[in-house]
């Protein structure tokens, strides 16, 4: 299967997510949506690990049911060796000192009525902090993460997008956790704002030294701050490599489609490059398509295997896994791109 | 993307998040809400110092028992009842019944309410079906009839009217909260609160309650008013408070509802007392939920 | 005589509190069939201002200045009159077609609408052509789909039945304002892809408005990057991102993450925010955030100047040819 390192700070195995649909009234109730079905990977002591895919890959879902968030529904989420699905109340709360969750809307991730002050200290406080020390302790973050000190008073409505991230992220480093959980961290800042916030997780890592597991959509983001990536496709893992290694040489044909769809801002490159245009849409997390989740939409369909089998994630180079049944003869040149025949199946 | 949302995002305008300090300055600005609470005002002022503004007791009589009793005359300017009481200072004096029943008749309502719907809001499950099936069943009796089935139960006294009016509240205070705690419990800030490790109780009271409470607030002010409604009512069908020492707008209505052709002033003057502390409570309380959830255009 | 002509645009909000500066003195022209890039952050003022020349701004704003299409001068036609030219002769895509789309009414209604009201065809006509519109830019089935209603569509061909709209009439300027942005990364690539082709097919000037600079490397023959409601800078796309001028082009170009770059190189971000709009800077909008501002940046507003051939900036001080030269060096990847 995947690697497992000795120094996993955290090890998912084969975690599966599904949401019962929403009840109806007349007609029998549809599927389960699969969010995440089949996930399993490690994330290294230290390191920052991107979660890329696009909406309804289940990379949220992913992040959120680490920290116990949402209930997996299957498998195991391995925090140091202990298993996060199993702990008591008591128990989680204390684990939960140790995983923080950092969130995209800079807007809906403070409580409008708490001043930020108190939105910094309540974890300290829940946590057994006593008065004094909690003063001194959110002074702290708030220079750690660059906003002024008089910001305590404050409400998050006075404050822009970006230091609300920044906010966000004192509250979250409040307790000196281990594993932070950036889901979609920059994904709603204005540009000139992105490089600021993305350059002082950089920093608050090594100064704290955190482990990251970064979840986005934007693959030039993640290739900039992740060590490895892993590529998720409707509920599951699809590739993992390195970060220079998975833009050198993406193995799956997704990777390959997703990569090639990444605007680059240099018009030389843009109006040259090989594009792969996938056809239609993300299929429903309901109702995946069976053997090979990609196999509606993938340019390198072959009519044997990827309709019934699903591939497994199996080590093609070194640290560099993929789920696909025909990578080698891909690479070899001897499949090309083409047109798909079960794309219509996809269509809703 | 919408106009107005493209023009929000371009110009980044303050988040609406109706903070109390921008949400009055909203309400003051709102010329109806503020002539509801002039009114409302001028009522309770009536209320607190009826003996100053009247010299005659409302239970006093100060001429003959009458069939078609005078109208108003300088010396008594709303005329004489048909016990030869003042109708002045009955009127004025029911200013105290009515605003009585209004504030203690929510505040019933809205501390059951209030339970009730966190209750439901928050725990979900059994707990939610079971309370707002209750709710539900009380909802469906007219609220009226709701009313008068408690009063016969409870009696006639003042006090056990205030509460009947009040529980005729409680379902609808509990929806509000319940939907509104709903609403916020998939925020960000909430899911934030939760990996955090903050109990449930605390997630109820700093994170939930405050930023649920708004609509609650708007339905408390016209809860008032159908508590005034409510009282006349019951006192027009014969249900109202049987204490004869307290002047109340609704049985001086039922009284003389037989009396209209001739003595028009004594159906017109609680009349319309009712009619202007409803809709003076009826404007703060429009003018508090647009305060409370303005739209974006200025 | 270019197709679009805009002049000194200024759209001004006025209200109880405050007056928000959302455009201050834009101007552009538009040949038939060319592509435009315009580029900003949130408050640019890039959305208002193409609003302003539909003619679709609330209420509230103040326009002045002058728009003109073939000639013609759009600020003063009346209503009526700009209702014809509106879906017609201009058209526009916006970012969410959740909201831009009527959820009650299926998306053939609202396509023959457009047709009926615009090229008077009969009921029989308009949903032929619409089928044809549908088919055109890529939804497969597309008679079936005209009873459909919106939420049965997913996000990407919810914004090719916008997109469908857009040029039912033929349109000769079609702007769309951030079409992909709420859109994930491969349907970007496919919508991007039809906007393309229908540039090349219809004949169509585009307007694209949108923050990400790798989209209009890719589609836009010129740029403008806009700032604080103003053109900063304007050029052809290729010389644009080879020799950028303006500080805060090159500090976008710097504190973006590119795909193709180096890993670990660290990014440059721009200090500050973008500018709150809600009065009229004395110098240069972008002076408190630029590394090269000087006196005169603070107390003067630069005009837009040609400094290179078809190659304009509102700068002071542009950034010199040495120093690109070394940015570029630490830049590294690319080709």
């Amino acid at each position: 299967m995947t690697d497992t390192s000795p120094d996993a700070l955290v090890r998912v195995e084969n975690l599966r997510v599904h949401f019962a649909p929403a009840a109806r009234i007349f007609g029998r109730a549809g599927n389960d949506i699969r969010a995440v079905d089949g996930v399993s990977f490690d994330i290294r002591r230290g390191e920052t690990l991107g979660l890329v895919g696009e909406s309804g890959c289940g990379k949220t879902t992913v992040g959120r049911t680490i920290l116990r968030l949402y209930e997996p529904t299957d498998g195991r989420i391995l925090f140091e060796d202990t298993d996060v699905a199993s702990l008591s109340g008591k128990d989680m709360r204390r684990l939960r000192r140790r995983m923080q969750m950092v969130f995209q809307d800079p807007y809906s991730s403070l409580n409008p009525r708490q001043n930020i002050g108190n939105a910094i200290a309540e974890p300290l406080r829940v946590h057994g902090t006593e008065g004094g020390d909690v003063e001194a302790r959110v002074q702290q973050l708030l220079e750690v993460v660059g906003l002024p000190a008089d910001a305590r008073n404050r409400y998050p409505h006075e404050f822009s997008g970006g230091q609300r991230q920044r906010i966000g992220l004192a509250r979250s480093l409040a307790l000196n956790p281990d594993l932070i959980v950036a889901d979609e961290p920059v994904s709603a800042l204005d540009v000139s704002i992105q490089a600021q916030i993305i350059n002082l997780l950089e920093d608050l890592q090594d100064e704290f030294s955190l482990t990251y597991l970064f979840i986005a959509h934007d693959l030039a983001v993640v290739r900039h701050i992740s060590d490895r990536i892993a590529v998720m496709y409707l509920g599951t893992i699809v590739e993992v490599a390195p970060a220079a290694d998975l833009y050198d040489t993406p193995l799956h044909p997704y990777t390959k489609a997703l990569l090639s769809a990444v605007p680059i801002p240099d018009p030389a490159v843009e109006t040259t490059r090989e594009r792969i245009i996938l056809h239609g849409d993300m299929p429903s997390p309901a109702d995946p398509p069976p053997g090979c989740r990609f196999h509606t939409r993938c340019p390198f369909v072959q009519p044997t295997r990827c309709a019934d089998e699903v591939p497994v994630l199996r080590e093609l180079r070194s640290g560099h896994t993929a789920a696909c049944h025909w990578v080698e003869q891909i690479e070899r040149g001897e499949i090309t791109p083409h047109d798909n025949p079960f794309t219509g199946d996809a269509e809703t | 993307m919408s106009i107005a949302a493209a023009e929000a995002k371009e110009l980044e305008t303050e988040q609406a998040s109706g903070l109390y300090r921008d949400a009055l300055s909203r309400l003051l600005r709102n010329k109806a809400a503020m002539v509801g609470v002039v009114v409302l005002v001028l009522f309770v002022l009536a209320a607190l110092f009826a003996p100053l503004l009247t010299q005659h007791d409302p239970n006093v009589r100060v001429g003959p028992l009458a069939s078609n009793p005078e109208g108003p005359t300088a010396q008594h300017w709303f005329g004489l009842d048909e016990q030869g009481r003042d109708f002045y200072a009955r009127v004025i004096y029911g200013t105290r019944l009515s605003l009585l029943v209004g504030v203690v008749s929510v505040a019933v309502g809205l501390s059951l309410g209030l339970v009730l719907g966190a209750l439901a809001g928050y725990f979900r499950g059994w707990v939610d079906s079971t309370i707002m099936r209750a709710m539900d069943l009380m909802l469906a009796v007219p609220a009226f009839l709701l009313a008068i089935a408690l009063v016969t139960v409870l009696g006639r006294g003042l006090f056990q009217i205030m509460i009947a009016v009040g529980i005729v509240n409680v379902p609808i205070f509990a929806r509000l909260l319940r939907g509104s705690i709903l609403g916020n419990r998939e925020t960000d800030y909430v899911l934030a609160a939760r990996s955090l490790g903050t109990p449930g109780h605390r997630i109820l009271f700093t994170h939930l309650l405050p930023n649920s409470i708004a609509p609650v607030i708007v339905q408390a002010t016209l809860a008032m008013a159908t508590a005034i409604i409510e009282v006349a009512g019951l006192s027009f069908v014969g249900l109202g408070p049987a204490d004869p020492r307290f002047p109340e707008w609704g049985r001086m209505l039922a009284d003389n509802a037989n009396r209209l052709d001739q003595s028009v002033h004594l159906v017109f003057f609680p009349g319309f007392a009712i009619v202007l502390s409803v809709l003076a409570l009826n404007l703060i309380g429009d003018g508090l939920r647009e305060a409370i959830d303005p739209k974006l255009k200025d | 005589m270019p197709l679009l002509s805009v002049d000194d645009l200024h759209v001004r909000f006025r209200s109880r509190k405050r007056t928000i500066y959302a455009v201050n003195g834009v101007s552009f022209d538009l040949e038939p069939g060319e592509t435009l890039g315009i580029v900003g952050e949130s408050g640019s003022g890039k959305s208002v201002s193409s609003l302003a020349i539909m003619g679709i701004l609330p209420r509230g704003a103040q326009v002045t200045g002058s728009v003109t299409l073939d000639g013609r001068e759009l600020m003063t036609l009346r209503d009526a009159q700009m209702r014809a030219i509106r879906g017609k002769e201009v058209a526009m895509v916006f970012q969410d077609p959740m909201t831009s789309l009527n959820p009650v009414l299926t998306v053939g209604r609202q396509l023959t609408e457009v047709l009926r009201k615009h090229l008077d065809m009969d009921r029989n006509q308009a949903r032929d052509e619409a089928v044809r519109l549908l088919d055109r830019v890529g939804i497969p089935r597309a008679r079936e789909r005209l009873g459909d209603f919106p939420h049965q569509f997913s996000g990407g061909m919810r914004q090719r039945v916008m997109i469908a709209m857009a040029i039912a009439c033929k349109p000769r300027v079609l702007i769309a304002d951030e079409p992909t942005t709420a859109l994930d990364v491969t349907i970007q690539a496919q919508i991007l892809e039809l906007l393309r082709e229908l540039v090349a097919t219809e004949r169509m000037a585009l307007i694209l408005i949108t923050h990400d600079l790798g989209v209009v490397a890719g589609i836009c023959e010129r740029t403008h990057v806009m700032y604080a409601g103003a053109f900063v800078e304007t050029a052809a796309t290729t010389e644009l991102f080879a020799r950028p001028r303006h500080p805060y082009t090159v500090g976008l170009l710097q504190s973006v993450p590119r795909l193709d770059a180096e890993a670990k190189r660290r990014l440059q971000p721009i200090t500050g925010a973008p500018r709150n709009m809600t009065s009229l800077p004395d110098g240069c909008a972008f002076a408190p955030r630029c590394r090269y501002a000087t006196d005169e940046s603070w107390n003067n507003v630069p005009e837009l100047r040609e400094i290179d051939p078809g190659h304009r900036v509102a700068c002071w001080n542009p950034v010199p040819d040495a120093e690109l030269a070394a940015l570029d060096a630490g830049e590294g990847g690319g080709d």
